[in-house]
């Protein structure tokens, strides 16, 4: 059991002109217990702060401590660290319960207790039935669960999983989820999620760590990434659809957006805090789940150019003028291509950014 | 110019990869096949394309038999799962090879490579060689390389899968605005349900051992799936699947749940269906999106007590009990529910679905 807590952590890879700032001044604390998302796109530098946390990758500067220890320069072994792999590394020639057995046999832990802990580990993974059967004959699904047994068999203090689900298919990744979950409930270890998928990362952590370009843009829980998201790249990179964006001259009632004939009312709040600013420009955000189809308060109307039927739900693309966006409707919405379209909204969902800094506004 | 057409065509004797499938493919048809993986969805493209001969069974394009002919000379272009890149080629002349072979206007021929690689967002990777980008950049290299062919047949093999979730949903709406896959018949073929409902004009949903279970429309496939295998393909979280017996309640009619106490009338809608039938056992379909704790919009209720919620982006996901039953509901995603508190899930059950308890086959759908 463990707090994880990284201070002013960077990553420099190779050095002068060809250096690259993988992890940029990285300030995280993982309380003890709780489950962590560390999301981003490639490239964020989420897989180099993992690295980091395991040992398999070196600090620039900054340091990593497990609750009052210093793991900072400690090799891999030493931390008390596990984790599992989107591969699922198994031995194809041992047998389940063998693969689960292995990370203890070679702790020299006696044949006795390897057998209960194996025994404990199988009943939390609902693996019970397969102890016997090798990697080749079962399913993907099975093997991910196999490969997160031998990780946690070792009762490390932190449980690092990485991109564990994206090679399963969608029904196997809902299972998952709540697998996951369930196991984090059961075991109450530090846990931390490394995923470029938002959905995954809100539906499993208690807190999202949101990387990108080497830094931290925020860290929260799903309800402040939604409705209080730090900057515009948190804004589109949490939520699906992404949010959409359109930059806006403030006006007298709210927000005129450039090259169209949509003007945004705003709460009272939001327009208190734009009447300080110089500029009068700004870039306006509002979500998908937030536009609704039909008569309203407050309205703006567009055309339909592709409306994508998902079963539960429909996607309306819609454009106004060059501004292209797109609404979360029902799925009996029947409007097609070239329909005219009136789009609701609550100005209290209109989130307002600064052009420049990108960060938000209100 | 040409039509696709797939004659009962055989894959393998004793255990059939594909067995005696049929479907057409109309010019300028986007045809989606949907299915578990694994469930041979590969092997088909591989028949239609001639990597690999067929047992039995015809493919016909434009009226001709190809049945016989070698890859090369059908015009079939397709995406590889393994990509299959020219790993000394940059990621440009990756996207040209298929145009070099013809006589095209050096001009048109850079504007359509440019084109294809905006639209895929590797526009700004044309001088790099395979080697030096990512793998979901490699898949759209190899998407590219494909798009810019000029076939009468595109067989895409789970396209845009391997990408992160982002672009995986940025790229399904472009394939909308992609103007040369609505002139020729397409084949798609993905694991993805959302992708399938969202791309595809008609669906084809493949079951185990190499069978179309249904083909039509996005829409008439989900609210009318043909049988229990394209009611749990389609949609997420799975339609919830209770085992359950019809009773008559003085003039009511209801459906019960085998073991358990929870029960809902009958739409009257329904009732003759069901009577004619005759069963009394039958297993009933019903939605997570038609079983809400907030939207009441239903006609009836049951009393259930919440063991797992979740909050799942556009939409909360409640894993509850009633009367012995594990339910599926959905919610709203701004609603917060705790495990052991008391709800009501309100259900129109005009909106469920009845199935043969043997054969699986939806008692509502003729045919």
């Amino acid at each position: 059991m463990a707090q994880v807590a990284l201070s002013k952590v960077n990553k420099i890879y190779g050095a002068g002109k060809g250096a690259v700032h993988a992890v940029q001044d990285l300030d995280m604390t993982v309380a003890d217990g709780e489950f962590v998302a560390l999301l981003g796109p490639s490239g964020c530098g989420k897989t180099s702060t993992l690295r980091m946390i395991v040992g398999l990758e070196s600090l620039s500067s900054g340091s990593i401590h497990f609750g009052a220890r210093d793991v900072s320069r400690l090799e891999p072994q030493d931390r008390n660290v596990a984790m599992a792999f989107e591969t699922y590394a198994l031995y194809p020639s041992f047998t389940v319960a063998d693969n689960l057995a292995f990370p203890l046999e070679v702790r020299g832990i006696d044949e006795a207790t390897r057998r209960r802990k194996v025994g404990e580990i199988a009943e939390i993974l609902e693996i019970t039935n397969i102890l016997n059967a090798l990697p080749p004959e079962l399913s993907g699904g099975q093997q991910q669960r196999v490969s997160l047994g031998r990780a946690l068999i070792r009762e490390p203090a932190v449980f690092i999983l990485d991109e564990v689900m994206s090679h399963l298919d969608a029904h196997l990744k809902f299972r998952m989820l709540f697998d996951l979950k369930r196991l984090h409930r059961e075991l109450g270890r530090t846990m931390i999620y490394v995923t470029h998928d938002q959905v995954e990362a809100l539906a499993l952590a208690d807190r999202v760590a949101v990387m990108s370009n080497a830094r931290l843009q925020q860290i929260g829980d799903r309800n402040a990434l939604y409705n209080a998201p730090a900057n515009v790249f948190v804004a589109d990179f949490i939520g699906e659809p992404p949010t959409n964006f359109f930059t806006a001259q403030i006006s007298d009632e709210g927000l005129a957006v450039e090259n169209t004939d949509i003007r945004l009312r705003l709460r009272a709040s939001t327009r208190q805090a734009l009447a300080a600013r110089k500029s009068a420009t700004v870039v306006a955000g509002i979500r998908p789940q937030n536009l609704g189809i039909g008569e309203a308060a407050q309205t703006f109307s567009a055309t339909v150019k592709i409306n994508e039927y998902l079963g539960e739900r429909s996607i309306l693309t819609v454009e106004n003028g060059p501004v292209r966006l797109q609404a979360l409707v029902p799925p009996e919405t029947r409007a097609a291509r070239g329909d005219p379209v009136t789009l609701s909204y609550d100005p209290a969902h209109v989130m307002v950014f600064d052009p420049e800094t990108e960060a938000l506004i209100c | 110019m040409a039509r696709l057409e797939v004659e009962a065509l055989c894959k393998g004797w004793a255990f059939p990869v594909i067995d005696r499938l049929s479907f057409s493919v109309e010019e300028g048809e986007f045809f989606v096949i949907v299915g578990a993986s694994g469930i041979g969805k590969t092997t088909l493209l591989r028949l239609i394309s001639g990597l690999e001969p067929p047992d039995a069974g015809r493919i016909v394009v434009g009226g001709q038999d190809q049945t016989r002919l070698p890859p090369y000379r059908r015009r079939i272009a397709m995406t590889f799962e393994s990509y299959a890149l020219y790993p000394h080629l940059s990621v440009y002349e990756n996207i040209a090879s298929p145009l070099r072979a013809r006589s095209i206007p050096a001009a048109e021929r850079d504007r359509k490579i440019r084109d294809v690689a905006r639209l895929l967002r590797i526009d700004h990777l044309l001088d790099r060689k395979p080697g030096a980008v990512s793998g979901g950049q490699k898949q759209r290299t190899a998407l590219g390389r494909t798009l810019v062919a000029d076939p009468d047949v595109f067989l895409l093999d789970e396209p845009i899968s391997h990408l992160d979730a982002k672009i995986r949903h940025e790229l399904r709406t472009q394939f909308h605005s992609l103007e040369d896959l609505r002139k020729v018949a397409t084949v798609y073929v993905t694991h993805d349900y959302a992708e399938a409902l969202s791309l595809g004009d008609r669906i084809g949903v493949m079951g185990a051992g190499g069978v179309l279970e249904q083909v039509g429309a996005p829409r008439d496939l989900f609210e009318a799936p043909a049988n229990l295998t394209v009611a749990e393909h389609l949609g997420q979280p799975t339609i919830n699947v209770i085992a359950a017996r019809l009773r008559r309640d003085d003039d009511t009619v209801y459906i019960q749940a085998e073991g358990g106490a929870l029960r809902f009338p009958v739409a009257p809608a329904h009732v003759p269906t069901l009577e004619r039938h005759g069963a009394e056992r039958l297993i009933l379909g019903l939605r997570p999106q038609f079983l809400r704790p907030d939207h009441p919009d239903g006609l009836t209720a049951v009393p259930a007590e919440v063991d797992i919620f979740e909050p799942l982006g556009a939409t909360g996901v409640m894993i509850a009990h009633s009367g012995g039953v594990r339910l599926t509901a959905l919610t709203d995603p701004e609603s917060h529910f705790d495990t052991g508190d008391r709800v009501s899930l309100a259900t129109n059950p005009a909106r469920f679905h009845y199935f043969d308890a043997a054969t699986g086959r939806n008692l509502m759908v003729p045919g």
